[in-house]
């Protein structure tokens, strides 16, 4: 492999890595933009998303029939994920709308807390699956649904699988609709609004409460339907797994611009690059360390992000 | 169908411990253009607060229209026909003036209507329509006051509460403003109208109430406030 062909290879990694930590980030830059709450339960979500994938393999018995499973997860993962996040909104966040922004943040780190115990919980599940019930905390494994096959041919050294087009066609797609859906619809319409000045839109008579949870089932679908790309993808997951996907989609919300959703998906891209790159150099180690130290170097340096910079607005 | 639009009795209201509102009374009767003239910090801004239902009284009552609004929510208020302009436009400074203006007929679904009622904004004010796909942030404070109550009017209000129009304003377009404001009375609107301006809004209004830390401290004919003493000697710079 000619150094050509490698950094090619990582390119190709680092934007599959990208277009999944989008779905997430998506999520978060979402719910920050309306209610400026840091939802960090958003990463643990993805992982409820994973566990309930697995037990629909599990349950159904999917590896004999990988593109009707494929249907079927990612039609169920997605709302129950859009459910559990509404729910959350409702039962942990709403009862505190206006008390000051840290409440919130404590609570959404009391939920985040909740779903890993759930997770840790659900791994000790009696099935096949999960290892029949034994060692609930350790990682499972994903059946290899669709394979990897090199869709650039088995004599080629740079590899395009399968799975990096299932990821590119879930994705992608999902992205164009949010943004359709965002700037054309009228709940669209309303979210930007209320993003923007939530006492205005109420005098719009636009039901605030409504729209903000609109914006928790939307981005827990998004976060449901990475759930199932990811476990395709990496095939293995865990009850820990939120906090890394977490980590990844919150620091590429706010390389982005926190709040701005092209944003999200150009900062998931940069972060799903640097990991694909320090992983291919051989610094796995350090990959997280590295995510970190762009965050930090994003507070300090560019807080507002690379698309944050706002209208000017005059008063 | 009675006069009387909007009454407020005994109201009270406040954020947390603090009660800035001890027992307002206040009526606007249909067709009548009312002011509230006051120092800052009298209470007027969360008397309109009070009622979009955007701060909850925690006493007294609260009629519009005939119906209880103590307990409505701020939407169902809108869609009652009470419209707001808020203290400060509040404009959505990344939207277009045009969006602006659907989003102040969010709870209307007639498309037709509302394309004439976009028209009667754009006639109402032109620079409007010069703008149209502006970002509101980036008009000056005069055009962003005409984009709030032009939007304000999209809901086809029966009620329009404005919370100082001229605040912020180059004096060329408070005059425009204030004519636009006598101009939609004559059509019919009523309009609760508070004002830092007491000179303007006395010669704008038919009637007025004089706030004083959260109750009302006089009232009457605008003609009469206007030569009363008191009145002359806080808010019209008389000596």
């Amino acid at each position: 492999m000619s150094w050509f062909e490698f950094v090619l290879q990582q390119l190709i990694t680092g934007l599959t890595n990208g277009l999944i930590i989008a779905l997430v980030a998506l999520g978060y830059t979402m719910v920050y933009g309306i209610i400026e709450l840091i939802n960090f339960a958003h990463g643990d979500l993805v992982m409820l998303g994973a566990f309930l994938a697995l037990t629909l393999i599990g349950a159904c018995h999917l590896e004999g029939s990988p593109w009707l499973g494929l249907g079927l997860m990612l039609i169920a993962v997605p709302v129950f994920c859009a459910a559990v996040n509404w729910t959350v909104d409702r039962v942990a966040y709403r009862p505190i709308r206006h008390a000051p922004k840290l409440t919130a943040l404590v609570s959404a780190i009391g939920v985040s807390f909740i779903f890993m115990n759930i997770g840790l919980f659900w791994g000790g599940a009696p099935m096949a699956v999960f290892g029949g019930g034994a060692a609930a905390a350790s990682p499972k494994d994903v059946p290899d649904l669709i394979g990897h096959t090199n869709l650039l041919g088995s004599g080629s050294l740079v590899q395009i699988t399968v799975k990096d087009a299932l990821v590119a066609l879930v994705t992608i797609p999902l992205m164009v609709a949010l943004t359709w859906f965002v700037r054309r619809t009228r709940i669209g319409t309303a979210m930007r609004a209320t993003a923007q000045n939530p006492m205005a839109a109420r005098l719009m008579g636009i039901d605030v409460d409504r729209v903000i949870g609109a914006t928790f089932i939307i981005g827990g679908a998004l976060a449901g339907m990475a759930a199932v790309v990811q476990s395709l993808y990496y095939n293995t997951i865990s009850f820990q797994m939120g906090y890394r996907i977490g980590l990844d989609a919150f620091t590429a919300a706010v390389l982005g611009g926190i709040g701005n959703l092209p944003g999200a998906v150009l900062g998931s891209i940069v972060i799903g690059l640097v990991r694909a790159f320090s992983d291919g150099y051989g610094a796995t180690q350090w990959t997280n360390a590295l995510v970190f130290l762009v965050l930090i170097l994003v507070l300090v340096f560019r807080p507002s992000g690379i698309l944050g910079a706002h209208v000017r607005e005059k008063v | 169908m009675s006069d009387v639009l909007l009454e407020l009795d005994g109201v009270c209201a406040g954020y947390g411990p603090i009660e800035v509102l001890k027992g307002v009374g206040l009526r606007v009767d249909r067709g009548e253009i009312v002011t509230l003239i006051g120092a800052n910090g009298a209470g007027k801004t969360t008397l309109l607060m009070c009622c979009s239902g955007l701060v909850r009284p925690t006493g007294g009552t609260l009629r519009f229209d005939g119906a209880d609004i103590a307990r409505t929510p701020a939407h169902d208020i809108v869609r009652a026909g009470l419209a707001q302009v808020p203290e400060g436009r509040r404009i959505f400074p990344r939207l277009s003036v045009l969006e602006n203006l659907r989003l102040g007929a969010f709870t209307r679904s007639n498309q037709a209507e509302i394309a004439a009622d976009l028209d009667k904004a754009f006639a109402l004010f032109p620079i409007l329509a010069e703008r149209r796909h502006q970002a509101g942030g980036t008009l000056s404070g005069g055009e962003q006051q005409m984009l709030a109550i032009a939007r304000a009017l999209m809901c086809r209000p029966t009620l329009l509460l404005m919370d100082e129009p001229s605040m912020g304003v180059a004096p060329l377009l408070v005059q425009r403003i204030f004519a636009a404001i006598t101009a939609l009375n004559r059509e019919g609107l009523s309009i609760l109208l508070v004002e830092q301006n007491a000179n303007l809004a006395l010669a704008t209004a038919h009637r007025g109430y004089v706030m004083e830390t959260g109750t009302i401290a006089l009232s009457g004919p605008t003609a009469d406030l206007m030569h009363n003493e008191q009145v002359r000697a806080c808010y019209l710079g008389a000596r």
